[in-house]
């Protein structure tokens, strides 16, 4: 038996010049469940609420529905107004007269008789409506990030510094990503180690932060504010707490002398010991042993570091050990890898010496690289006069399973082109491009400087191939612009080539329950509009991993990701609405139909025993910390044991029980009481 | 034929099971934008077409719809991400068998239409109309 | 015989099998029913043959411990299905496979022998001999056949521990869905008519939904009764939404096994939109029932490319 109260309004003409407005509140007033019935100007205005609210006290009303514009527009509006009534907003529902009837109809009878059976549906559902309450979750307020490029790193310090603890994961024995590996930077050419560095260092020292570097995360479970995360922390065979990152082992290492062993920060131009610290810079600056290269570990003979350690910090009986962390937030910041070598034969990167990757020559270029800064040919050691770029290696590449732009390397190959110009004088760049998208700040400027200024020839075209001539390269392509062939004789060639997924991108989104794209980059949960969450609450996206991107966006995303996780610590619950899914647990059999339909990983198996332990039966469980109430569970129970609140099998049968019977006839109002009104 | 425009007076009832954040939006927008279609149209609200069950659309019939549509996000944009897919895989199958057990199969109509669909909301209301106007009034499930 | 015998015999040792699934001989003519040995001399009872029709998954569950059990293609289709479904555990059965050349139709052997007082019968290869009061006659099996046997594809179990006999291959199978493309062809208002005539008739007994192994719901979707998903009176309206969601809750689930159509007292023609459902999840979704525990039930999930030439 319910207390409907129907408020009917005009919208000032908005609705009343198509709908007769009184004849429906009048018509209403006949329904069953109806109690109270007017029709009023401007509902949303404030009198308009005070009106349903006085009401609401007055009539001792138990729902409310209120005929006017779409809900899209105004529930949220009268659903608080409620609240503020001490009313369970939850009981307050709308029927759409404006941009469902008024606006789209002409004929005054028809939209009139059409309201009064869009209210007539909305007070049926409302009968059957029951209050409900918002739920809550408790949070706990860490977060993790999994990753420590640059994204990562940013997202890190804007969690601790807005005062929340920060687990940082990374696999590598340092943190800084890619930037680190990384000379100068466009569009402002300034140094990436200078820039980063600090940073890598705060992170070290932030009292918010553990660093948990050589590690990886093992496993994952429990759902929004509630996650238990299991880490390996892989076995350093150096103790860390000892160890005064003199570096002395890593001199003495007998190991990489011979180039056997090359180091992977260095793109393998550089050799190194079997234990080291990837880079000077390194954060921690604590060296590893590398198992697989260690004589030590292969022979069981060896124990130079430990004999030279005054530290006394090596220790090679230490094993992996798995670390759990409870958190209530993750971002997921781990990166990028380049498109392999031998991927791409036709240009003959990884057999002609003098064929190298972007990456590469950012290393070559960095004073701390390899060649100490200078630029070289890998097979011969003397500096080159001609340059060749080839852009979108890989990117924009069917042929290859790349079907999107890589987005960096416009930028990067200019900068590579004006340092080119910078540290070998007399050398000239010439960059063979398909386009040019220099589409941020200060980068179309950029690119100009590096045509007008710094002397770099763009040759619009494919490369078709590249053989060697004597000791030279010779580069065929055809310029699409002037249509002719050309020919460039390099003595050294620079591949940009392609950003690809993390290797092992796929497997970690399994262990996160977060989706993945074709190309094993993690999707967002809505491209515009939620650009850094995943579809699992609570776990964010910053940085490459997404898709590629430059080190603004990336460190932008890790801040925008940062300051999701801040929102979700910044109170002791987590307030979600009530209108979620729940199971019937006495009729559910357990079959999980459901659960492969929920997007949200919210359905689970769960044991029902009896006092004595006794497993009785299972069923579904759905976690009202996840459910989003899309309610695809409730149409897959065959047997009905899912109901989804708010829109329950009871409220919609009596929203279409209502045609059984139509309104064929109403009272017109007559023009003298409307306009008294 | 002849039976059917005696009855000047019979207006088909078409019922639309529709998500919120796609085709309701659309019509939303129909709304706005001040196109016309005819009155004979009533949607009932469901957050995703995912969450309509056949069921319901049985309901309708018997109710007397005579003309049931669902309509919702179009791939890639449901706002649950699979709603969508999961209602099309569900739908295409009942559908099979409304037909198999003798439904004119204009009588059920599915489509996708967005937020900023409302020109496409308002014409295929237009054409469900005319379309059921055409077979007259839907028997069978109620009598 | 001997076979199953010995088989359920050595089993029967095991400490970890707590009984054995099978068939005895029942007391009417052409009857067995099911039947659990629990000890040796219990297996001495089990029989395997043609008139073994019922479906003896349901009965696993009734069982804590392990169980083996003798399982026809059909049963094993079956098995498949709820073992998908979640509703047995494998590491709790024993499978036994029996290969099936056909099952054999109690009604229509009963009408054969037009009304004669049936003492015994035995079934030797593909005759079933049958001991009047005084005198004896002999059928050929093959004109005796369940339904759905002649075109069935599945002679060898699709699942099982341990087989008998060697894995069959079929060849030169009727065509399994004539009947529902006949019916396919038919004008809407035919269709219409065939059916509500159909539906008219139903008892609304259930009598399908409880032999169904695969309808195991707690609470079948026509008992929910708040809300009312479907009036429980007996009449065209209601009647019809039972079918028409019956019918869908068995597509891509349904393994033909026929027992609905035998267990319906009115002869209402479920098989042939049991078949409806399965073509059409065939046809779009590439899936028939029955096969592989290991894949989701394909009305649970859905592939980005599924057809949606219907959709506007
Ligand atoms: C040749 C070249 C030149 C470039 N030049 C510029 C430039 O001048 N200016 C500019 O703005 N951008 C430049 N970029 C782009 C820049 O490198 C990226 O934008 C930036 O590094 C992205 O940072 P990130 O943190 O997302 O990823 P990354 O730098 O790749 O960092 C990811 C981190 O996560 C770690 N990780 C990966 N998987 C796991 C895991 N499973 N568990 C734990 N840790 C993991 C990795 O070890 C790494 O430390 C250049 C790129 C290239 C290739
Ligand atoms: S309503 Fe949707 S989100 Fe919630 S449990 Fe069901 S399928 Fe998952
Ligand atoms: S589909 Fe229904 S019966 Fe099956 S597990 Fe889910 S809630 Fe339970
Ligand atoms: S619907 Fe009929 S044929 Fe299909 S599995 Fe159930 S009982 Fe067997
Ligand atoms: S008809 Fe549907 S609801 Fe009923 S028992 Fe079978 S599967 Fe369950
Ligand atoms: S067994 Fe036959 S009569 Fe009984 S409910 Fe099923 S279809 Fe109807
Ligand atoms: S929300 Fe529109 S179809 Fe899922």
């Amino acid at each position: 038996m319910a207390n409907i109260g129907v408020f009917v309004c005009w919208c000032g003409s908005n609705i009343a010049q198509t709908v007769d407005v009184v004849a429906v509140a009048k018509a209403a007033s006949e329904f069953k469940d109806v109690v109270y019935s007017v029709d009023y100007k401007y509902m949303c205005s404030s009198p308009g609420q005070n009106m349903m609210i006085d009401a609401i006290k007055q009539h001792n009303l138990d729902g409310v529905v209120i005929a006017s514009c779409s809900p899209r527009m105004h529930e949220s509006t009268f659903r608080s107004a409620a609240v503020l009534a001490g009313f369970n907003p939850y009981m307050v529902e709308m029927a759409n007269l404006r941009e469902h009837c008024s606006w789209v109809h002409d004929n005054r009878e028809e939209a009139t008789k059409k309201a009064i059976e869009l209210v007539r549906m909305i007070v049926a559902k409302v009968a059957r409506n029951a209050p409900l309450n918002k739920i809550y979750v408790p949070v706990t307020k860490r977060a993790l990030v999994i990753g420590g490029g640059i994204a990562g790193i940013q997202a890190a310090l804007d969690i601790a510094n807005g005062g929340v603890e920060v687990i940082m994961v990374e696999k590598e024995p340092s943190i800084g990503g890619h930037m680190s590996q990384l000379d100068e930077t466009f569009p402002t050419l300034d140094c990436s180690q200078c820039i980063l560095t600090p940073r890598m260092v705060e992170v070290a020292t932030h009292k918010n932060i553990t660093l948990y570097a050589y590690s990886e995360v093992d496993s994952v479970e429990g759902f929004v504010g509630n996650f238990k995360v299991k880490i390996k922390r892989k076995a350093k065979c150096v103790i860390e707490e000892l160890c005064t990152g003199c570096g002395l082992c890593t001199q003495k290492c007998p190991v990489g002398k011979k180039g056997e062993v090359m180091n992977e920060f260095e793109v393998g131009m550089a050799p190194r010991p079997a234990i080291y610290i990837p880079f000077p810079q390194a954060v921690p600056n604590i060296p590893v042993i590398d198992r697989e290269n260690c004589t030590y570990f292969k022979t069981g003979k060896c124990g130079v570091c430990a004999k030279v350690c005054v530290a006394k910090a090596i220790d090679f009986n230490q094993k992996d050990e798995i670390v759990e962390e409870e958190v209530g937030a993750i971002i997921v910041a781990t990166g990028y890898d380049l498109y392999p070598k031998d991927s791409y034969g036709e240009y003959g990167y990884g057999k002609f010496k003098d064929v190298i990757s972007g990456l590469e020559f950012e290393r070559m270029v960095s004073a701390s690289g390899p060649t100490k800064g200078k630029v070289l040919r890998p097979s011969n050691g003397k500096p080159p006069k001609n340059v060749v770029f080839i852009k979108c290696v890989g990117s924009r590449d069917e042929k290859h399973g790349i079907s999107y732009c890589s987005k960096i390397c416009c930028m990067y190959t200019a900068k590579h082109a004006m340092l080119l110009h910078h540290k070998c004088p007399g050398a000239k760049a010439y960059i063979f491009y398909m386009d040019i998208r220099a589409t941020g700040k200060g980068y179309e400027e950029f690119v100009k400087r590096a045509m007008e200024e710094e002397g770099a020839v763009y040759i619009r075209g494919r490369v078709s191939r590249i053989y060697k001539r004597k000791d030279h390269l010779v580069v065929v392509g055809a310029d699409t612009l002037t249509g002719k062939p050309v020919e460039v004789e390099a003595d050294l060639v620079v591949l940009a080539t392609a950003i690809i997924a993390k290797d092992g991108a796929d497997k970690l989104a399994q262990i996160l329950k977060i989706s993945y794209d074709t190309h094993n980059f993690y999707n967002e949960a809505h491209p515009k509009l939620r650009p850094v969450e995943t579809n699992t609450a609570g776990i964010f996206l910053a940085g490459c991993c997404q898709a590629p991107k430059d080190i603004p966006d990336s460190v932008s995303q890790g801040s925008a990701a940062a300051s999701k996780a801040l929102a979700l610590f910044s109170k002791k619950e987590l307030e979600r609405e009530p209108l979620i899914s729940r199971v019937n647990e006495e009729f559910c059999v357990g079959c999980l139909a459901c659960q492969p339909v929920c997007p949200y990983n919210a359905i689970e198996e769960k044991e029902i025993r009896d006092r004595k332990g006794n497993l009785i039966k299972k069923v579904a469980h759905i976690n009202e910390g996840l459910c989003m109430g899309c309610g695809a569970c409730a149409v897959t129970c065959r047997s009905g044991c899912i109901i989804l609140e708010g829109f329950t099998n009871n409220q919609i049968f009596e929203q279409i029980n209502t045609f059984e019977n139509l309104i064929s006839k109403f009272e017109p109002t007559p023009e003298e009481t409307v306009a008294k009104k | 034929m002849e039976e059917k425009s005696a009855k000047t007076d019979w207006e088909p009832r078409i019922v639309g099971f529709v998500c919120n954040w796609c085709t309701y939006a659309g019509a939303d927008l129909a709304g706005t934008s001040r196109l016309k279609y005819p009155p004979n149209v009533r949607l009932i609200r469901l957050p995703c077409t995912g969450a309509i069950d056949p069921l319901f659309i049985v309901k309708a019939f018997q109710s007397g719809a005579d003309a049931v549509l669902v309509s919702g996000c179009h791939p890639n944009d449901c706002h649950y991400t699979s709603g969508n897919y999961h209602a099309r895989r569900k739908l295409t199958v009942f559908k099979d068998l409304l037909e198999f057990t003798g439904l004119d199969p204009k009588r059920f109509w599915m489509s996708w239409i967005s937020a900023s669909e409302g020109q496409k909301f308002a014409s295929f209301m237009e054409e469900i109309v005319t379309e059921t106007k055409k077979l007259g009034p839907l028997k069978g499930y109620n009598n | 015989m001997e076979d199953i015998i010995n088989i359920a015999r050595e089993l029967i040792k095991r400490d970890d099998i707590e009984a054995i699934i099978g068939y005895e001989k029942g007391r009417a003519p052409f009857q067995t029913v099911p039947f659990f040995a629990r000890t040796p001399e219990d297996c001495d009872k089990l029989i395997m043959n043609s008139l073994c029709v019922n479906n003896l998954v349901s009965y696993i569950n009734q069982f804590s411990g392990k169980v083996a059990i003798f399982v026809k293609p059909c049963d094993a289709k079956a098995l498949v299905g709820l073992l998908q479904e979640h509703q047995i555990e494998r590491e709790k059965l024993h499978i036994i496979g029996i290969n099936c050349q056909g099952a054999l139709n109690p009604k229509k052997l009963r009408n054969a022998i037009k009304g004669r007082m049936v003492k015994d019968w035995s079934i030797n290869g593909d005759k079933i001999k049958v001991y009047y009061e005084s005198g004896e006659e002999e059928f050929n099996i093959k004109d005796f056949l369940l339904d759905k046997c002649p075109a069935c594809d599945t002679r060898t179990p699709p699942i099982y521990d341990e087989l008998l006999g060697d894995e069959i291959k079929t060849a030169d199978l009727p065509e399994l869905l004539a009947r529902v493309k006949e019916l396919e062809k038919l004008p809407a208002a035919e269709k219409q008519q065939y059916w509500n005539e159909h539906f008219e008739r139903c008892l609304r007994c259930y009598a399908c939904v409880k032999i169904c192994p695969l309808c195991y719901c707690e609470r079948c979707f026509v008992e929910n009764a708040s809300p009312q998903w479907i009036d429980k009176s007996n009449n065209l309206k209601s009647n019809k939404a039972f079918h028409l969601i019956r019918a869908y809750h068995l597509a891509g689930r349904c393994i033909d096994c026929g027992e609905c159509d035998r267990a319906c007292p009115m002869d209402i023609p479920l098989r042939e939109l049991n078949l409806k459902m399965r073509k059409s999840v065939e046809e779009h979704f590439n899936y028939v029932p029955g096969k592989d525990i290991d894949v989701p039930p394909p009305l649970s999930t859905f592939k980005k490319e599924d057809p949606q030439d219907f959709i506007r």
